[in-house]
This record gives C-alpha cells, structure tokens and sequence, in this order.
C-alpha cells in the first residue's frame, strides 16, 4: 500500500475520519488505540505474516525500558540493555544478512579448498525493519543514559513503535520527540493549517516521487542495464539522473509521510536539507537522511569515540561508521563498498581540514564546491545502485576511459538519435522544475519559501506543478527504493 | 531549513486557494486544446477513437451499407472494391463505408450505428459485421484505452449506458431477492458492457486531453529515452494512419500491403481458448441486433478467415463455432439477422500478419461478401 496508491488514500481518508470523530467525541488514551490499529492494518496490507516481528519489537523494548528506568545497577542495566540490543539485532540480521554472510563464508572457505553444503534461506526481508529496530534501539539506548524516562503505557510505546506514516522508511525517530507528540496529540486540536501545510508537504513529495524520481528513474534503468554500450556524457546522465532519483524518490517519501503526519497534528523529523546544495562531504551527510547519520553519530561514532582520541582513531571511526551505514542499506557489497567509500572521502576531508589546500579551496565560489561535491557523492551512487561487480566497474571504466571521452567528444551531435544528448535533454527536463524550486529554498534558506510568494504566484506555480505531475507523472509508481532497506 | 515563523491563517490560505483554483482552471483551459492538437497527431489509438464519431464528417452520408467490426473487417473489407462488383454482379450502383474499427465491441457497434441512423435518418440497408469473439467479449483494456478515452460521446450515448448499467444492476439485486439460495452470488455482478465507472471516464477523459493522454505521453517519453528508433516508427506509423483515416478516397477502409510472416507467430491466434461467458457484452449485442428490428434493416454477421496453419490446431473448428453459436442463440426469433457460414482457411499469401488480412485477400472476401448477399439487397 503505497501513499500514492488509490488503497492507501482511501485508507487514510477513512483512518482520518474515523479520528476526527475520536479526536471530538472521545477524549483520553482510546486515540492511539485507533493509530495503533491503523498503524497495524496498514503493515499487515504490506505483509501481515511479519506483524508479530513489530510484536516482539515493541513488547522487548517496552518491558526492557521499564526494567532500565526502574533498575539503579550498572551490570543488570548493562544486561537488559545488551539483550534488547541482541533481540533488535538478532531480528535484524537474521532476515536482512543471514543469506548474505553465509554466502560470503562459503565463498571464503572454497578458497581453502574446502566446499561446504551451505543452503541458503532465501528470506522474504521485514517492510520497514531497519527502520523500527533503529527507532526501538534509541529507545532503550536513551533510557539507559537516561536521557529519557521510560513510556508506562503500551499503547503509546506501540504507536511510537509502529506509527504508520514512517512505520516503512522513517524518519527514524526519537522516542524523545515522537512519544511526547504522541501523547499531547489528545489534547491538541488539529487545526486548518496544520492540515493544510501537511497536504502541501504530502502534494510536494508525491510530485517528487512520481513525476521527478520515477521518470528519471527510465534514464536511470536504460543506462545501468548496459554501461557498456553508452558514451561519457550518457553515463554522465546516468549517474547524476540516480543523483536525484534516490534523493526525490526517498525525500519524497519523507514528505509525504510527514505531510500525512503534520495531518494528523504530529511533526515529523525533516530527513533531508537539500543535499545536492552541500559543499562539502560532511555537509552533505548532516543534509543527507539525517534521521540515519543522527542516529549513527550518536549511536556508533560517539560511542566509538569519535574525533576525541586523535585523528587516526577519528579516522578509523569515520570510516567504520560509514562502513556500518553501508551495510545498514543493504546486504550486498555495493553498499558496503558505497559505505566505506563515503567514509574515506569524510576522513580525507578530516585529514586535510587544516592543509592550506582546504583554505584555498574555501575560497572558491560556492557554485564550484557544490558541483565538486555533487560529483564526489554521484561517484559513490554509482557503486550504490549497481545491481553487479562487472557493471559497476563497466561503468566505472568506462567513464573515466580516454578514448570513451574523445569518441564522445568526438562524435557529438545535437540529435535525438545522440544518446548523451538525447538523456541530457530528459534529464533536464524532468528536474528543472525541482531544482528550481530547491535553488529559491536554498537562496533564502526556507523549505517553505513558497509561503512566502503572492497567492497568485503560488497558484501558477502549483498550477503547473500540478499540471506536470498530472500529464507526465509515472502511471505506475514504482516501489520507494528504501523500501528494501 | 524549514521554517515554521511564518504566519498562516485561513483568510490568507482561502484567497491562496482562489487563486490557485482561477489559474489551475485557466491554465489547464488555455493548454487543453494545444495538447490535444500536438498529441493527437502521435496517437494511433486516437486516431481509431476519433475517426468514427461526430468528428468524422465522411461518416454521416447515406450509404447502403456499412461494415462494423474490428480491425480485421477494417482492414479485411475494402468498400471501393464492394461498390464496384456489386455494380459488375447487378448493374446497379450501391453505396457503402468501412465502420469497423479496431478493438471494437459489441457496446460501439450499437452505439455507432445507432448514432448513424439518428444523425443521417436514413437506416442503411444492411450492415455486415464480422462475428468473432472480440466483438463479443468485453476485453476492458481495449474499451478503456480505445473507446472510452477517445470516442466523443453524445448525450443519449451516456444517458444509455448509465440505464443499461442500472437496469443490470437492479436485475442482479432483484434475482438474489426471488433466489435468496444464491445470495453467496452478491459480489459476483456483472457489468453491462460498460459499467458506472468506464461511462463516468467516458464522458470525462473524451472532453479533457490532459487526462487521456497521459498513458499515451507517458509511453511514448518512455520509447523515446529507451529507443528513439521505434520513437520515430511509432510517429510515422500514426502520420500514415491519420492520411489514410483523412480522405474519403478509402472509404474507411485501411489497405494493407502484403508481409512474410513468420508462421510462429501464428500460434497464439489459433490456440485462443473459450473465454468466460460471463465477460460477453451480451446486452449490447442483443440490443444492436435489436436495432435492425426496428429500424427495418438486414444485419449479416460473417465468420472471418483463418490461416491454413490454424487447422492443425485441435478443436479449432470447433472453438470457432462455439462462438458463432452463442450469436446465433442472441439473435434468435430476429428474422433481419443472417449468419454467412463460411469456413475458410486461406494461404499465408493472403495475410498481413496471422490475424489481419493484407490487401490482396481483402480484395477477395470483398468479392465473396458482395457474391453472398447480393441477393438479400436487391430484395
């Protein structure tokens, strides 16, 4: 079910009015019983066989994080902590790597002329597990460092845990921001504007999604089926088409699920900044899923150490929190490899934050370590989103080969049968309208600059917008790609 | 970042909203036409929708008879061939025109000729139409993409199909009341031929270009970016087929040249199975054969040739019969509706492609068409 699907629409136009009737005929906790509800039925339509593992989630944490908060012990508070930790874990790893290291343990040991019988699961992955396993880990983690007290009602623990419009691909929220809302959602009225901002927001990412990354998507598909047979400059589109196709088609999900929460009077975590503005590595990632590079600085980068015990340890923590963040996004190597990649270009820049390079770099117009950045990061979306090893480096030989570069020079022409050109012009026609709009947001450094036009400014850009998205929007969405994570 | 300073309130968002709904309509007004006039030109379902209703202006003469079926009697009957050997075989002239068109079923052929009585007030003396079992069976992608997108409803059209459906619906509902034993069949309706929903897209996506063109721009962005070569084929083919449908030289007709085919390809038209009688548009049927009753004209519903290759196929013969069958039963007690029986399996030489014939064989079931009912007109 997804948001832009007619099913879920009218799911949540059932859902809302169903708590518009609760919300004023009915006061206390009941509430959250209809989100958990909603919350439960909307999973199940994506796989119900795997609501008992959000069970476990929920009912694990919540009776550990009791157990912490009332426990003053270190050791025991080490050990509720440590197994809430194994069974999030465990849960995760079990059905999104299990087939992934067994594979890689077999492939190392005939390397040693040994040929294990290894069969492999071939599990169905958990819609959403990394996702609420992060969520549920903060929890107890918080607790245990008492950063915040434990939550007495279940029901609301549950509908943290399981609150459907980030339940399949975040934001990852703190426990500390969402059950508050949660809470203080009984009491709130919701309000014109706040329903309206939400369906703004919801409009917005839909637009992101099916107009910008589904179309560019096509570009994306055709190119990386066969890097072999395409010039520079159309594997050039390629790259910066995926660029923007994961960042609207994830963004656009953040959106929507914040403009449906944002509905529902619940302000949701912003996801994404406007990457493809940063310049720098690390400025692309506090832009980039900052829910995800958040919970990673908090979680694993601090904990490790972080920037505190010299630069090799920070750099050997950069780099294995993105290895970590790498395998965070996919059991393959292509992620780990995206992962670790990122994490050497975040250590590099580290390593030379103080070289009189960086300074003249500094001073560079911001136009030129934008592009510098975005091409660096593309760099890494290419290992991202090959499907193999032979076409990731198709690829990336081929990009960077000489006589590709002066065949492409070369043999230019403005002609649709060009297939740079012929990309190129897709490409810029599909993002011209996003990147617009983002330049205006990030001149004045508001998401919600828009709000700010005159009314009939604002129709004829919506106006046409909604034209676009209405004419050449794809028919049939594809899947969120973070949906597989 | 996000910033959440600003003021908002409803008075603002109400003109916001005015605004916005005065440019959206002026906006989607002003460009409705111009894509409709870039867009029709690269659409060969278009063109097929569009060519045989009120636009078509080399439709609503008084001719003597019509063709009305798919593509195979589109393609398979050629009135300039019709006119003259009938001459040659009565010494007497006779006028007629190729209706059928591709994807047609059994809702259009009532509606079409219908309409051609309405607006000509002349009934034409006979209508032949091929009966196979796509006219018969409702195949929703073709009613949805062809002829609910594209063909220009009139209001007695629309105001039809909403009664028909109702009337079906109300049927179905009276039944489980008289037979509460098949109450399990509550969920089980079955449509008209054109449910409530199609006839709502038909009266909204034939006026609002923006809407029915959307699968269409969609895929043609699509072959563009993937394959700019069938991009191009794909234009040439709806130029040709907008020169063909925008002279009144062929009557309707669209010739075809002949094509070596490969004889693989015929399988999947001779190893069509018998589909769900409960898909038939049987209504329509009925009230198309209806119409010749009333209006005192002959209907000649002919079984279409096959290639030689489909006799191999088992129970073919019999498979085409069953459908010839099920027309005989709806027409029954309808003296003004004629069966022409012929069971032909011709050489590839004949054939377009394994369904369609090529000019050549229309020539000749042409000329067998006008051997077979000659009679029946001059009475």
């Amino acid at each position: 079910m997804y948001f832009f699907s007619a099913s879920f629409i009218k799911f949540f136009i059932i859902f809302f009015a169903i708590h518009l009737i609760f919300r004023f005929f009915l006061k206390g906790k009941i509430r959250n019983i209809l989100v958990v509800g909603a919350s439960y039925y909307f999973y199940s339509e994506w796989d119900w066989r795997f609501l008992s593992l959000i069970w476990i989630s929920t009912l694990v944490d919540y009776f550990i994080g009791k157990w912490l908060d009332r426990e003053a012990a270190p050791r025991k508070r080490k050990q509720f902590l440590y197994l809430s930790i194994a069974v999030n874990l465990g849960i995760l790893g079990f059905f999104k790597y299990y087939d992934f290291f067994i594979s890689n343990f077999a492939l190392m040991l005939g390397e040693f002329g040994f040929n294990p019988n290894i069969s492999l699961l071939e599990l169905v992955l958990p819609p959403g597990i990394s996702f609420y396993t992060f969520q549920t880990m903060s929890y107890t983690i918080d607790i245990y460092r008492r950063k915040i007290k434990h939550e007495e009602n279940l029901v609301d623990f549950a509908c943290y845990v399981a609150f459907f419009p980030q339940l399949i691909a975040g934001p990852i929220e703190r426990a500390g921001d969402l059950l508050p809302q949660l809470k203080k959602s009984q009491s709130v009225a919701l309000t014109l504007t706040g329903f309206a901002l939400g369906m703004r927001l919801f409009c917005w990412g839909l637009f992101k999604k099916l107009f910008v990354a589904d179309n560019l998507g096509l570009i994306v598909d055709h190119v990386f089926e066969a890097p072999g047979k395409f010039d520079t400059l159309a594997l050039l589109v390629g790259v910066y088409a995926f660029s923007f196709q994961v960042y609207c088609d994830f963004s656009g999900y953040s959106d929507m699920a914040r403009g449906l929460a944002k509905m529902m009077g619940i302000e949701l975590s912003i996801n994404f900044n406007l990457p493809h503005f940063s310049t720098s590595i690390r400025d692309f990632w506090r832009r980039w899923h900052i829910t995800l590079s958040t919970w990673l600085r908090d979680y694993i980068y601090i904990p490790l150490g972080g920037s505190r015990g010299g630069l090799p340890r920070t750099v050997y923590n950069l780099i294995l929190t993105m290895f970590l963040c790498g395998l965070w996004h996919g059991a393959g190597w292509n992620f780990i490899l995206w992962g670790v990649f990122n994490g050497v270009l975040m250590a590099m820049e580290r390593l030379l934050e103080n070289h009189s390079l960086t300074r003249i770099w500094r001073t560079f117009p911001t136009l030129v370590r934008i592009l510098a950045t975005f091409h660096l990061i593309a760099l890494g979306w290419i290992m991202f989103r090959s499907q193999s090893m032979d076409i990731m480096g198709t690829y990336l030989s081929r990009l960077f080969d000489p006589n590709v570069i002066i065949d492409t020079v070369m043999n230019f022409e403005v002609s649709a049968f060009n297939d740079g050109f012929r990309l190129f012009l897709a490409f810029g026609f599909y993002l011209l309208p996003l990147l617009t709009i983002q330049y205006l947001q990030y001149r004045k450094n508001d998401h919600t600059v828009d709000l700010q036009w005159p009314a009939w400014v604002q129709g004829l850009v919506y106006g046409s917008l909604a034209f676009l998205f209405w004419l050449m929007g794809a028919e049939d969405g594809k899947q969120f790609i973070y949906f597989q994570f | 970042m996000e910033n959440n300073s600003f003021t908002f309130s409803f008075k603002n968002f109400g003109v916001g909203a005015l605004f916005f709904c005065a440019v959206f309509v002026i906006a989607f007004t002003a460009v409705n036409d111009e894509i409709e006039s870039i867009l029709i030109q690269m659409d060969p379902n278009g063109l097929v929708g569009r060519s045989i209703d009120s636009r078509n202006p080399y439709f609503y003469k008084p001719y003597d008879v019509l063709f009305l079926g798919d593509s195979r009697t589109n393609e398979g009957l050629d009135p300039n061939t019709f006119n003259t050997s009938y001459f040659k075989l009565t010494g007497k002239k006779i006028t007629s025109y190729n209706a059928a068109r591709p994807a047609m079923q059994s809702p259009f052929f009532y509606f079409i000729i219908k309409d051609y009585i309405l607006q000509t007030k002349r009934p034409p003396k006979a209508v032949v139409v091929n009966g196979s079992f796509d006219g018969l069976w409702s195949k929703e992608a073709w009613i949805q993409d062809l002829w609910v997108s594209y063909y220009n409803p009139r209001s007695w059209q629309l105001k039809e199909a909403l009664i028909l459906e109702a009337k079906s619906l109300v049927g179905h509902y009276l039944f489980l009341i008289r037979n509460p034993n098949q109450i399990r069949h509550r969920f089980k309706y079955i449509s008209s031929g054109l449910s409530f929903h199609y006839t709502a897209q038909w009266a909204f996506k034939s006026m609002v270009p923006f809407y029915r063109y959307r699968k269409r721009i969609n895929s043609l962005l699509k072959t563009l970016i993937t394959d700019p070569k069938s991009f191009f084929r794909e234009i040439e083919i709806s130029e040709q087929i907008q020169n063909v449908r925008a002279t009144e030289e062929y009557l309707g007709y669209v010739p075809k040249p002949g094509r070596q085919f490969d004889l693989k390809e015929v399988d999947p038209f001779c190893i069509f199975t018998k589909r769900k009688q409960a898909r038939w548009n049987i209504n329509y049927m009925k009230k198309f054969f209806g119409l010749a009753k009333e209006y005192d004209f002959e209907i000649f519903v002919y079984g279409f040739p096959w290639l030689d290759n489909c006799k191999k196929y088992p129970n073919f013969r019999d498979r085409r019969q069953y459908y010839f069958d099920k027309l005989k039963e709806i027409a029954k007690d309808n003296p003004k509706i004629h069966f022409i029986e012929y069971s032909d399996y011709w050489s590839p030489e004949y054939f377009y492609n394994p369904l369609h014939l090529n000019h050549k064989g229309a020539q000749i079931l042409t000329q067998k068409m006008v051997n077979n009912i000659h009679k029946h007109l001059a009475e």
